[in-house]
């Protein structure tokens, strides 16, 4: 049987915690998180809707055999969820949109999904819905399947509410997205629920378990998106975001061959984001490691690297 | 009196940021203009261009330890003009005094930005969350900030459960500047507007069509509204602001010749207004009241 091509992985928002415009981040973009992959079939598979989503709203009608949506959701802060009341997708007769999502603080995705929709909030006439919208609660450590084709397994990284980083494979295609994520140590527990793990565990041992579990999540898979949007120098480990040499870390040990840099820091212009991946690259290189910055617009082929 | 005043345009696009190299003229961050003179700092909305303004302030602050006070001027609530607000810097410090004045209600304020700061949406947990002292009022009479009076027009509009503003800020030097962040395009709207910044010298003025004629549009001013309004206002300069995210850099030129035209053809010797595209890049306007100019 013939193989099917590798899946594209397409960047439409790279930029964390909110989108920015400047004249010095245009080459790689100021559009908050929005990640594709395109398996070539006849529906969408989406991480994340934040301002990068317009990007695939805008080539609606480049793809008119595509019915189907796929949205993983990471986590519902705004630079994540903020272009959904925009997604012209809502109105098309005769399509469905899958929301894969985790609840946040109890409350379910479907729920604050409506928030974005407020009256008063709202700057566009709030949407005639005509699309069919399904909402999945995807639990920590959830595993399902995406048109019976797309293997999906979730991971509760540490960052507020329940976070979920997203190891997704079509056929030979594998990527792992890790959203924003801190560091664990020293008592840095953010993710819901972690303090009460740590507490019957002894946090020393629940954080050991977390990284190992982590470095597991990751294993041999041949391409990552990981969050660097601080370094080490102006990390602030409570804001819940890693660095390049956190993403190193981790993805060394758990040997991944192409590590895509993603969720840059507002702040950080074109020049600051090269330097990031010139110095991350000479580290990376003994561990027989790609590093490569995320650019808005950027597609990859998800081949084994 | 001689006073300069700077406007800077740190946001200048309506519904939802528009990041693109085909904005770089122009630019694609939401809502948000900086008006300040010597002694006071003003913001009209809190979109994500607010974030802009940040270094600015740091640069300011850091060197001075006193408290810093600005009043941040809301022509509405909706999601455009509230999201850069966690993200502005004075906030997250305890020596901030940030008065936030609208047509709302201080409930109706409240809420909207409880509802953008929101524990499920940010790592925040509502407005009072934040160290900054927030004081809100409502307008409903000319209201002194420093030097300035501000007074509001309440709008409103079919999108809000509250009343929406433009605004008139008056500085005792003759500075008359009108801001119109957001109204209906229909013809009483415009009748309203026209009479309340009658006569004021440079206005502010959204112009949100889009490419076509879609349903964000027609619940917001055009460019032909906006010019419009500039022309029954006798205003001597007229920024167009507020610009749909698929207006580019190069859409935006061609409406602005295409008003150009129409200038033109309605014979306006003195050519008044003058036409101006509003721009995140181009840098500061000073305005004084003999005089106005661009500073690159």
């Amino acid at each position: 049987m013939k193989k099917a091509a590798p899946a594209i992985l397409k960047f439409h928002g790279v930029r964390g915690s909110r989108p920015v415009h400047t004249p010095f981040n245009t080459n790689y973009g100021g559009n908050s998180t929005c990640i594709e992959i395109d398996t070539g079939m006849d529906y969408t598979i989406i991480i994340d809707g934040g301002s990068g989503l317009q990007h695939v709203i805008n080539n609606l009608g480049e793809h008119p055999q595509r019915r189907r949506m796929h949205i993983l959701v990471t986590h519902t802060h705004w630079d994540h969820v903020l272009m959904f009341p925009f997604l012209q997708q809502l109105e098309c007769k005769n399509f469905e949109i899958h929301f894969h999502a985790p609840d946040a603080g109890g409350v379910s995705f479907k729920d604050i999904f409506a928030k974005l929709f407020k009256h008063g909030r709202l700057p566009i006439p709030a949407p005639n819905v005509q699309a069919k919208l399904f909402f999945h609660k995807v639990t920590p450590d959830a595993a399902f399947l995406i048109e019976g084709k797309v293997k999906v397994v979730g991971f509760q990284v540490n960052h507020q509410h329940i976070t979920l980083g997203y190891r997704i494979s079509y056929e030979d295609s594998i990527v792992a997205v890790i959203p924003d994520i801190a560091s664990i140590s020293n008592g840095n527990l953010l993710g819901e629920s972690f303090a009460e793990q740590a507490k019957s565990t002894g946090t020393e041992a629940f954080e050991k378990q977390y990284n190992d579990n982590l470095v597991k999540f990751l294993k041999d898979v041949p391409n990552v998106v990981f969050d660097t949007h601080f370094n080490a120098q102006n990390l602030k480990a409570d804001w819940g975001h890693a660095t390049p040499e956190i993403a190193m870390d981790v993805c060394s040990r758990a040997r991944v061959k192409r590590l895509f840099m993603f969720h840059h820091a507002p702040e950080e212009n074109d020049q600051d984001v090269a330097t990031k991946q010139m110095l991350a690259q000479r580290v990376a290189i003994a561990n027989d490691m790609q590093v490569i910055n995320a650019r808005e617009e950027d597609e990859w082929p998800l081949t084994a690297a | 009196m001689a006073t300069n005043c700077r406007i800077k345009f740190h946001g200048i696009r309506a519904f939802h940021p528009a990041p693109s190299r085909k904005n770089i003229a122009t630019g694609g961050n939401t809502a948000c203009i900086e008006i300040s003179e010597e002694s006071s700092q003003i913001f009209i909305n809190a979109g994500f261009g607010i974030n802009l303004a940040t270094p600015n302030w740091i640069t300011n602050q850091r060197t001075k330890k006193d408290s810093y006070k600005c009043a941040i001027l809301f022509s509405d609530f909706f999601w455009d003009s509230i999201l850069g607000l966690p993200f502005f810097t004075p906030i997250h410090f305890k020596s901030s005094h940030l008065d936030v004045l609208s047509c709302a209600t201080e409930d109706q304020a409240r809420e909207a930005l409880d509802d953008m700061s929101s524990n499920l949406l940010t790592p925040f947990n509502g407005i009072s969350s934040f160290p900054a002292k927030i004081s809100f009022h409502s307008l409903t009479t000319p209201h002194k900030w420093g030097a300035w009076t501000i007074s509001a027009l309440p709008l409103t509009h079919p999108l809000a459960p509250y009343p929406l503003a433009a605004w008139r800020l008056l500085h005792p030097s003759g500075i008359d500047i009108g801001i119109v962040m957001i109204s209906m395009p229909d013809s009483e709207s415009i009748t309203n507007l026209a009479h309340f910044l009658h006569g004021t010298k440079t206005l502010i003025c959204a112009a949100s069509s889009g490419p076509k004629n879609d349903a964000w549009s027609r619940h917001r001013t055009t460019f032909d509204d906006a010019l419009k309004i500039g022309l029954l206002t006798g205003a001597h300069d007229l920024y167009f602001t507020q610009f749909h995210p698929l207006m580019t850099d190069i859409l935006l030129q061609s409406e602005l010749r295409r008003l150009h035209q129409i200038l033109g053809r309605l014979n306006h010797d003195n050519a008044t207004p003058k036409l101006h595209l509003a721009t995140e890049v181009e840098g500061i306007i000073s305005v004084n009241s003999s005089r106005r100019s661009k500073a690159g």
